[in-house]
C-alpha cells in the first residue's frame, strides 16, 4: 500500500482511538472494565485507543454499546465533502476569463462530480 | 517595468525549494519516481483531469477549504505530473490567489506590463517548486553518480533519458533540472 494512503489510514484509526479514549472516560469505565464487557485484554483497549492496534469492527460494535454511544458518534467526520459546485466568487473570477479557461476549469470541475458520483454508486 | 530583479527571482526561488524540501522531508520521499498525486492529496488537493484541446494545460483553484488540481491530459503522462506538482506549488506558495490557470507556452505579448511581474514570480517559484520536488537534489545526484560509475562512457542524452525514466518526467524537464544542479553544462 502506498505511504500517504497509509497515513490516512492511521489518522482514521487514531480519530477512532482518541474518540473512544474520550467517551470512556466521559462514561467514567476503566480500561479494564472496558475490556472485560467487550471480551478484550486491558492491553487490547490501551493499543486501540493509541491507534497501535486497529479495532476490530465487531469489537468497535461492543466498545459503543458498553459506553452506550451511537457508532457515528465514535467515528470521524466525513472528511471529503462531495459538493463539487464551484462557488460565485470563483464564477466571478472565472467570468474575466478566456473562453477556453472557462471551458476547461468548468469541464474538469464537472469530471470531478461525475466521478464523485460514481464512488456513491 | 515587466522584469522582476535577480535578486527578488533567486530569494523566489529559494523559497519554492524550502518548500519542496519540506515536503519530500515531511514525507520522506526517498525512492524515484515521486508519487506526486498521493502527495497532492495529502495536502488536501482533489485532482480533476479534462481532456481539452486548447493551450490549457492546468489550473490551481482555492475554493473556500477546496483545493483542486486542474490537469489536461491531453499531454503525455510525464508532463502531467509535472503539471500536478506546478498547480500544488501554487496552492502551497500563492495562498493570496483563488485561481491560476497556465498555458501550456506562456502568452509571451501579455507580459510585458506591471502586472505580469508578479506572475512572472509566481510562475518562476511554481515551476522551481516542481522540478525540487519531482527531482530532488540528493535523489538525482545519487542517481546520476551511480549511472556514471557504472558506465564512465555514458552519453549526455542516455544520462538524461535514463534518468528521466526513473523519476518519469519528461526529459526536457530532466535535462534543464541536470543543468541547473550543475551535472551537465548547458
Amino acid at each position: 500500500m502506498p505511504d500517504v494512503v497509509d497515513a490516512e489510514n492511521d489518522k482514521f484509526y487514531r480519530l477512532v482511538g482518541s474518540k473512544v479514549r474520550s467517551a470512556r472516560i466521559a462514561a467514567g469505565v476503566s480500561q479494564t472494565l472496558l475490556a472485560a464487557q467487550v471480551g478484550l485484554t486491558r492491553s487490547s483497549i490501551t493499543n486501540i485507543e493509541a491507534a497501535r492496534q486497529r479495532v476490530p469492527l465487531y469489537h468497535f460494535v461492543l466498545i459503543s454499546r458498553a459506553l452506550n454511544k451511537e457508532i457515528s458518534e465514535l467515528l470521524p467526520e466525513n472528511p471529503k465533502p462531495d459538493d463539487s459546485r464551484v462557488s460565485p466568487a470563483i464564477e466571478e473570477k472565472l467570468a474575466d476569463s478566456p473562453a477556453t479557461t472557462i471551458d476547461f476549469v468548468r469541464g474538469a470541475v464537472a469530471r470531478l462530480r461525475d466521478e464523485s458520483e460514481v464512488e456513491k454508486r | 517595468m515587466g522584469i522582476a530583479s535577480g535578486h527578488e527571482r533567486d530569494r523566489a526561488r529559494d523559497e519554492a525549494r524550502d518548500e519542496a524540501r519540506r515536503i519530500i522531508w515531511d514525507y520522506k520521499v526517498a525512492t524515484p519516481p515521486v508519487r506526486i498525486e498521493e502527495l497532492a492529496e495529502a495536502h488536501g488537493a482533489q485532482i480533476a483531469r479534462h481532456r481539452f484541446e486548447g493551450p490549457e494545460s492546468g489550473f490551481a483553484l482555492r475554493d473556500g477549504n477546496r483545493w483542486i488540481i486542474g490537469v489536461n491530459v491531453q499531454t503525455s503522462r510525464r508532463r502531467q505530473r509535472f503539471t500536478i506538482a506546478h498547480e500544488l506549488g501554487h496552492l502551497l506558495l500563492h495562498k493570496g490567489r483563488p485561481l491560476t490557470v497556465d498555458q501550456a507556452v506562456l502568452r509571451v505579448d501579455m507580459r510585458n506590463d506591471v502586472s505580469s511581474m508578479a506572475t512572472d514570480i509566481q510562475e518562476i517559484q511554481a515551476n522551481t517548486f516542481a522540478a525540487a520536488l519531482l527531482m530532488p537534489e540528493e535523489i538525482v545526484l545519487d542517481f546520476a553518480t551511480t549511472l556514471v560509475r557504472r558506465d564512465n562512457t555514458i552519453t549526455r542524452d542516455d544520462l538524461i533519458a535514463k534518468l528521466a525514466r526513473t523519476f518519469d518526467v519528461s526529459v526536457e524537464a530532466m535535462s534543464y533540472r541536470l543543468i541547473n544542479l550543475g551535472i551537465l553544462t548547458a
